[in-house]
This record gives C-alpha cells, structure tokens and sequence, in this order.
C-alpha cells in the first residue's frame, strides 16, 4: 500500500476543514463525519477523530447501498457451466423465452387463437425491423404506422408483412396484443417488445408454440444487459449472448437473411389480405393509404398520418446531416494558401453554415411535430376518459 | 431448486452422476451451486432480485436471497459484499465486516466490499480503514459502484482538507 499522503502527518487539527471542503464537495453529513474520521486517522489527530466519530449521528447502516460487482475474471467460479446452445432460464429477469413462429397449435386447438400467437412471434422476432419502419431510428417503440408500412415494404420478409398485415386487419387482435392501448395516467401506451412477450409467453402457457430459436438476450427490449445495480461486466457479456446479435444490430434472430430481393411476394406466400391501394414510399401516397385504410379509426389515422410527417422530418434531417459531414470533409482538404483556394475555403465555409441553418430549421420542424403529435394524442386520451366517465 | 432429488412417489431417486456430485460436495470439491447446476447467469438474476428488495427497503428479504447465494457458492466475491451491506443495514457490524474480508480474500479488488469495510474501521477508529477506502478508489477507477464512488468522494475530501491545512501552516 503505498498512497501519498505527504504533509498531511504534522497536522494539528481538521475537524472544521473537513468539513469545509466535504460542504464544497457537496458530501453529506455521513460522508463529512466519515471524512474527519479518517483525516483524524491519517493525521493521528485525535481531536478530528473524536469530532467524527461524534458527529456521525447517523448510522452507517444508512449509507450502505446494496450492489453486486463481480470479479473481472473467474466471476463464474463455483458455478456450473452454462448449458450449451441455451441461454441460462433467468438469463433476462421478466422476459419470456422465445418461441420460434412454427409449430403454433395442436388438434383440439383453436386455429384463430393460433394464428394470433403465431403472428405475435413473427413481430416479436422481427420487432428491430418493424420499429425502424417509419422512424429509422431504433428507439424500442412500434407504432400503427410502422404496422402499415411494414405491410407494404416490398423489403420486408414475407412473415412480417402477412403478421402486420394480420394485425391491421383484426383490430380486436390489435386491442388485444396492445397496440393503441390509451393508459388512463399518461395518453398512449409505447407499442414495446415487452407486450409481443407476454402475447407470446401467454400463447406458451396455452399451449401454442414450442420453445425454440432466439433467445430473449437476441432481442432488442433485452439488449444492454447489466440490471442496474449490477455494474457491467465486459467478460460476461459475450458469453451471455450466446451468438446473438449485438444491441443496436438488427433483429433477426432465425439466422435467415431477411428477404431483401425486392420481389412483392414469394411463391407460396399468401398475398396480404387488403393491401392498401397505391401502396409506395411517397409521401402523398402514404397519406391516401392511411386515410383509405378500412381497419384504422379516426384518431389512429391522424396519428399515422402524423407520424409519417414526422417520418419524413427524420429522414430529411439524416440527408442534411450526411450533407453536412460531407461538406466538412470536403473543406477540410481544401488548401487555403492561394488565392483560389482561399476563395473555395470561404465557398465551402458558406455551403457549412447554410446547411447548419438548414439541419437547424429541420429539428425545430420536427420538435413541433412531436408536440403537436403529442398534443393531439393528450386530447384523444382526454376525449376517451370523458366518454369512459360518462358511460360510468 | 428442486433438480437434485427427485420423488416419485414414496421413493426417493438420485442419479448416479447426481450422487458423485454430491460426494464432491461433501468434500469440499464442489459448491452446492455446482452440484444444482446454477450458472453465473442465474446467480446474476437472483442477485438482481435481492439489490431489488434491499432498494425498496425490504432489507429482511434481501438477507435472504444472499444469505442463500452465499450458501450456494461462498466463493462469489460479489454476493459475499453484497450480503455484507445488507447485514451492515440491519445494524450486524461484525457479521458485515466478516462478509467483507470473506468477500475480499476471493476478490481483493472488490471495491464494495474495500469501501464499506474501510468505512467501519475508520468509524471503529481503525486507521487501517483508510487504507480500504484507498483501495476501493483504486479497484473503481470509473466509479462503476456506489461504494467506488463514495470511497473516491471520501479521499477526496481528505485530500483536499489535508492540502488546505499544509497550505496554511506553509503560511503561518
């Protein structure tokens, strides 16, 4: 052990002191008191000792926080090995294991209940892909209008197309699986991988599916790992996922390439059962296919439509963005020692700040969509809780 | 957990391979972790469970969750500290620091078992715990733990406390 304490061993006194500097570091009374404690220590100064000790009223039972922290190498010691090609039954506390989307029903089973869980399985282990329908951005919420895009994306696989295309078309199974469900607290609930889990875990418990394929460390709502008050342990992690994708990557937990041939529907494949007419990426095209949609209700056609808005705020945001890291490479290879190349420096340096002003104006477009959209969603909720109380 | 012994019926029945586990156990080659086959994972989960319960206050419980985790394999550095900070909680000093140094002779460089173990000594007067609470900065340089961080907090504070009061001697 050797920690430099010089200069401190002839001091005389340093109860105030510490406490001077504990307030300034802003450590609470405990802390401070421990502090003195162990300055009087480190000192031999047993007057700051005995103010310590005094003044630590409260007990060191309060300050103690219950953590687990394993060891970096060797954590494992005295554990039985994982179990191979499995992941461990509590591997994700809460989550439900995974079930393939075969084998879904057996005779003397209800084939419609089947086709609910089995079609539940096809989102769950496709959720990575569904979620980043509309929103590109991977933020661990599905909303309608990544259901109806999902639908239609000629890039999709062919099981998440006919699922989303099966929930579209059966809004009692939607309300069921959750998707829209208005929470009386906060508006409308997140359409998470947590609710494809319990479909999925109920359908178990009923007996539909068979445990196989992916495991919940593969799927996104489980990636991270570490609980919180488990700090993280790089050693573990890889053995802990068991080949499975890393958080971030897209889900496929099957281990099939997704279907990115660009054709509609592979031979086999039941076509879905109403596709939207004029079914493309366009703009205007989309809206005309939310507000043609048979299966959405008012509301829900105005939050898509909100939503693709907002859709395509994000996408021009990640254009000018990519613009913007381009031109600044661009500017930072040009040599401004000539006169020509000062002039080319002053143009780049204007194309920067134009699209700087630009990307500027795009996030504050998109902030008002959002609350916008979060307005109207607080307004539906409201009128919903109203006509709930009146019915009351 | 219920996998070793099985009954069926009035019998009770051990496999083989179950029973040669159980004589490693019984001589001190095995955990009974190992002999249940719980793995690193499943102790991970449980131990998150008891964090759980000693956050919300249900201190009893957490006792028992670790207190089994430690049965299970008293060579887990982690569920040894964590054990003791629950007996520290509930008042148990002695059984806290007994966790603690248990917890450290597996893991010297366990840095919730250094810090709160250096902070008993040092408010039992023990200059050696100052030395703890070194090492726990040292054992979490990133502040990964509570206990990293308090310990950093501490030393810094005496640090600094130290320094002001040379400082002012220099002058005087």
């Amino acid at each position: 052990m050797s920690f430099d304490l010089g200069g401190i061993l002839n001091i005389a006194s340093g109860g105030t002191l510490v406490d001077g500097v504990g307030e300034a570091l802003g450590l609470p009374k405990p802390v401070r008191d421990l502090a003195k404690i162990a300055f009087g220590a480190a000192t031999g100064n047993p007057l700051a000792l005995i103010s310590g000790v005094a003044g630590l009223v409260e007990d060191l039972s309060s300050t103690a926080k219950t953590e687990w922290k394993p060891r970096q190498g060797g954590a494992s010691d005295g554990y039985a090995d994982e179990p191979a090609g499995g992941t461990a039954p509590f591997a994700s506390a809460g989550a439900a294991p995974a079930a393939s989307a075969a084998t879904y029903y057996s005779r003397g089973q209800d084939p419609g209940e089947a086709d609910f869980y089995r079609n539940a399985a096809v989102l769950r282990d496709h959720f990575r892909q569904l979620e980043t329908e509309g929103f590109p951005i991977p933020d661990n919420v599905a909303s309608p209008y990544d259901f109806i895009l999902a639908s239609n994306d000629p890039n999709a696989s062919p099981e998440l197309r006919d699922a989303a295309q099966y929930f579209l078309s059966n809004p009692d199974q939607r309300v069921r699986l959750g998707l829209g469900y208005r929470r009386p607290s906060d508006g409308i609930a997140p359409f998470t991988i947590g609710m494809l889990d319990r479909a999925v875990e109920e359908g178990q418990q009923r007996g539909y599916g068979t445990v196989h394929g992916s495991g919940p460390a593969a799927q996104p709502g489980n990636a991270g790992g570490s609980p919180p008050c488990i700090p993280p342990h790089p050693a573990h992690h890889a053995h802990h996922a068991h080949g499975a994708p890393p958080p971030g990557a897209p889900s496929n937990p099957s281990g099939t390439p997704p279907a990115h041939s660009g054709t509609t529907t592979p031979p086999g494949a039941p076509p879905p059962s109403t596709p939207p007419a004029g079914a493309s990426s366009s703009g205007g095209s989309q809206i005309s296919d939310i507000l043609n949609d048979p299966n959405l209700s008012p509301e829900e056609k105005i939050e898509a439509i909100m939503e693709s808005r907002v859709s395509s705020a994000d996408d021009d945001l990640l254009d000018t963005a990519k613009q913007l890291d381009q031109a600044r490479v661009d500017g930072s290879k040009i040599d401004a020692s000539s006169d020509a190349g000062k002039e080319q420096a002053a143009k780049s340096q204007n194309n920067i700040d134009a699209l700087t002003r630009r990307l500027q104006s795009i996030v504050q477009r998109r902030t008002e969509m959002m609350g916008m959209l979060t307005n109207i969603s607080q307004t539906f909720h409201e009128s919903a809780m109203r006509c709930i109380s009146n019915i009351r | 957990m219920g996998r070793i012994i099985k009954f069926q019926g009035n019998a009770m029945q051990i496999h083989q391979e179950v029973s040669k586990k159980l004589k490693a156990f019984a001589q001190g080659k095995m955990t009974w972790a190992e002999v249940e086959g719980m793995t690193f994972e499943e102790a991970k989960a449980i131990a998150q469970v008891g964090c759980d319960l000693a956050a919300a206050g249900r201190i009893e419980e957490a006792r028992i969750i670790f207190e089994g985790l430690v049965e299970g394999n008293p060579k887990d550095s982690a569920s040894r500290a964590a054990l003791g900070t629950v007996y520290q909680r509930l008042g148990r000093f002695d059984d806290a620091v007994a966790e603690y140094t248990a917890a450290v002779e597996h893991d010297g460089d366990n840095p919730v078992a250094l810090a709160n173990r250096g902070e008993i000594r040092l408010r039992r007067g023990d200059r050696g715990g100052l030395e703890d609470l070194f090492k726990a900065v040292r054992a979490d340089p990133q502040g990964e733990t509570a206990a990293g961080r308090r310990a950093r907090s501490l030393v810094k504070a005496i640090e600094l406390a130290a320094a002001k009061q040379a400082k002012a001697q220099v002058g005087s």
